[in-house]
């Protein structure tokens, strides 16, 4: 497992105030609900019911994304506080597959609502690792969506696994427009610091990758990024489990 | 009929903003980046273009200095448009005829907007 150090790689990051980064993070779902809203009440324009039925869609799934930052925001700002839940954050040995295969059976009607199809790779033997189990599914849900967002439309987001000595690194790699490395180095930085606006990656703060760091330090682990041929490639690095090798 | 050029790299506004534009008669092309909006540009003829300043890696502002350093694509009004307008930003300068906030944006503000910047723009040539 690299140390957490080898995943922040700059320190001098001007903090903002987190409730000015969460309500710009905030502003951007509700902005897409506001319009999908104006949409559907628009009278100079009536839709089709197949028009109606998907603009519903777009903003039922606005409004779990809006959720799930607030509820992935209040456990991160109690694990930045709490000693007692750090600690209360029991480890146990979880197979990736299964982790994964949860997440995108929830994510899937998003992905689709944006064209986008979920892969999951899976390996021979299964990846084991100590990881908590809500954890590391919000982790998932979080690479997921930031894969989504940024693949725009018809692209395939793949997750494989592999292991690397005592770590088992998870990637999520989409087919999007790929990071350039003047902003990679930027995001990296973003990681593992409090998140800024307008950086990251577009239209973002980079908030949720910032919470699945924080969450993947929490259990031990990293998460990090890289390029690859056609978009970007994130990956979180956990610990291998070894119990299991005895079964 | 005017032809104007949507830069939104949110798949689900653009289309609102497409369908709003479209239903105005306008002829509405739209691109996810700086780049492939640089590509339109090169390709057809624009009247106008409507902005969203924080794009995929090469944002708003860098296309703007790029429209702004063209003799040609210079003359194109720009309305800027974001749920976050910098307030220090010298618009003007940048080509940016009018701003939009995209928090209190009504498909109304978006077609009077436009057609107030095109009328603008064919009185001054």
């Amino acid at each position: 497992m690299k140390g957490k150090s080898q995943y922040h790689t700059q320190t001098s990051v001007p903090q903002l105030d987190p409730l000015v980064v969460a309500a710009h993070e905030l502003k951007a779902p509700l902005v897409v609900a506001r319009h999908l809203t104006q949409a559907l009440r628009d009278p100079d324009l009536p839709l089709s019911p197949q028009e109606q039925h998907q603009h519903l869609d777009r903003l039922y799934f606005t409004c779990e994304r809006m959720m799930r930052l607030v509820q992935q925001l209040t456990l991160s700002y109690r694990l930045e506080s709490d000693t007692q839940l750090q600690l209360a954050f029991g480890l146990e040995p979880l197979s990736i597959t299964e982790v994964c295969t949860q997440a995108l059976h929830e994510m899937s009607p998003y992905a689709r609502a944006y064209k986008q199809n979920l892969q999951l790779r899976s390996t021979k033997r299964p990846h084991i690792v100590l990881a908590n189990r809500l954890i590391l599914h919000d982790i998932v849900v979080n690479l997921v969506d930031n894969a989504i967002k940024h693949s725009g439309t018809k692209g395939d987001i793949i997750l494989d696994s592999r292991c690397l000595g005592d770590t088992i690194r998870l990637r999520v790699t989409d087919s999007g427009a790929g990071i350039l490395p003047t902003e990679m180095k930027r995001l990296k930085q973003n990681l593992s610091h409090q998140p800024q606006p307008f950086s990251g990656r577009p239209g973002t703060s980079g908030l949720g990758l910032y919470i699945a760091s924080q969450f993947a330090a929490a259990m031990g682990g990293g998460l990090g990024v890289g390029r690859h041929m056609h978009g970007a490639r994130f990956f979180v690095d956990l610990l291998r489990s070894k119990q299991l090798n005895l079964l | 009929m005017s032809a104007v050029l949507l830069v939104e790299d949110d798949i689900w506004l653009a289309e609102c903003y497409r369908t709003w534009l479209e239903q105005a008669g306008y002829v509405v092309y739209w691109e996810q980046t700086a780049q492939t909006a640089l590509n339109r540009l090169d390709s057809d003829s624009i009247d106008l273009i409507l902005l969203d300043l924080f794009l995929s890696f090469a944002n708003g502002l860098q296309l703007l200095h790029f429209l702004a350093t063209d003799a040609q694509w210079g003359k194109i009004p720009v309305i800027a448009c974001s749920s976050a307008l910098p307030g220090a930003v010298p618009w003007r300068a940048y080509g940016v005829v009018a701003t939009l906030d995209k928090t209190t944006l009504t498909p109304r503000q978006l077609k009077v907007t436009v057609q107030e910047v095109l009328q603008r723009a064919k009185l001054s040539h």
